[in-house]
């Protein structure tokens, strides 16, 4: 797995790449305390290159948005794959969190 | 990821590929009950499942059934610090892939496990029994039975539209047979 930041005015998009399961999760928490305690606020998560997402992944996504919430800020999910919109489904995360077809319309809806 | 190289004795055992009954083609593990094993286990499925052209969608659905299913043995299956191994085989034909998993962990039926709370909201949300929700959610079938001292989990992908590399949705496959 890979993160990489980029920051466009306020919003800061990371781009995770490759797969977020029980062996990356961890890392994947560490890097996102990290642009939290940062102060970013507006956070787009982009996963055009994520492969899947176990429920470790889903755990560290959940709190991370609960983290968020309580600082005012919010995260915003986007192109999500087959597997990884179909995870999102099953577990309810399509009804919790906010999610979009493109980064652009991720970064409008802030 | 990359980045356990020094892990990377054999405690992996790959007993390999070959072709099965019927044109499937097999691939069994022996794995030991240690984190740093899972991404040994991910690294020869995912040679095994190019191999055998599994389409992607259906590869991504099984390396993340693998990892609930694995973490979930290893990080509460045993109640001794003792070293186990846990059997896999992996039977991939052109309709389907089966996946065995065998352990001689604590007795652990999956399809007994209660459903999780999807109805609640962020702050409320947590994760609890959510891996296995994936995992019951995304196999087709799943058998459970316990043999004396083990575990013995067959959990079937049917590989419905090979086309579309689209598995079918449990949710709405039923009424979609074919006449």
């Amino acid at each position: 797995m890979n993160i990489t930041k980029a920051q466009d005015e306020d919003i800061l998009v990371l781009k995770v790449e490759g797969k977020l399961d029980t062996g990356t999760a961890p890392e994947a928490q560490d890097r996102l305390q990290e642009v939290i305690r940062g102060g970013a606020r507006k956070i787009i998560v982009d996963f055009e290159s994520l492969d899947y997402i176990s429920s470790a992944g889903l755990r560290v996504l959940l709190a991370t948005a609960k983290e968020l919430q309580k600082s005012g800020g919010s995260l915003h999910f986007c192109n999500l794959n087959e597997t990884v919109t179909k995870v999102f489904e099953m577990s309810g995360f399509d009804t919790i969190f906010e999610i979009f077809e493109s980064k652009d319309a991720a970064a409008e809806s802030f | 990821m990359g980045t356990t190289e020094e892990e990377s004795d054999d405690a992996v055992d790959l007993h390999g590929v070959r072709a099965g009954e019927s044109g499937a083609s097999t691939l069994e593990l022996a794995v030991e009950n240690r984190m740093e094993e899972v991404e040994s286990v991910h690294q020869a499925f995912e040679a095994f499942s190019t191999d055998g052209e599994l389409p992607p969608e259906a590869r991504r659905r099984i390396q993340l059934v693998l990892d609930e299913l694995l973490s979930n043995v290893i990080c509460y299956g045993y109640d001794d610090d003792e070293k186990h191994f846990i059997d896999l085989r992996f039977e991939l034909a052109a309709d389907r892939i089966v996946l065995h998993i065998v352990d001689d962990g604590c007795p652990f039926n999956i399809l007994q496990h209660p459903p999780p709370d999807l109805s609640q909201d962020l702050e409320e949300r947590g994760v609890g029994g959510l891996g296995i929700h994936l995992v019951v959610s995304i196999m087709d079938e799943i058998a459970y039975t316990r043999d004396g001292d083990q575990n013995v989990l067959v959990l079937t992908k049917r590989l419905t539209d090979p086309k579309s590399n689209a598995p079918a949705d449990p949710k709405s496959k039923a009424p979609e047979n074919q006449p």
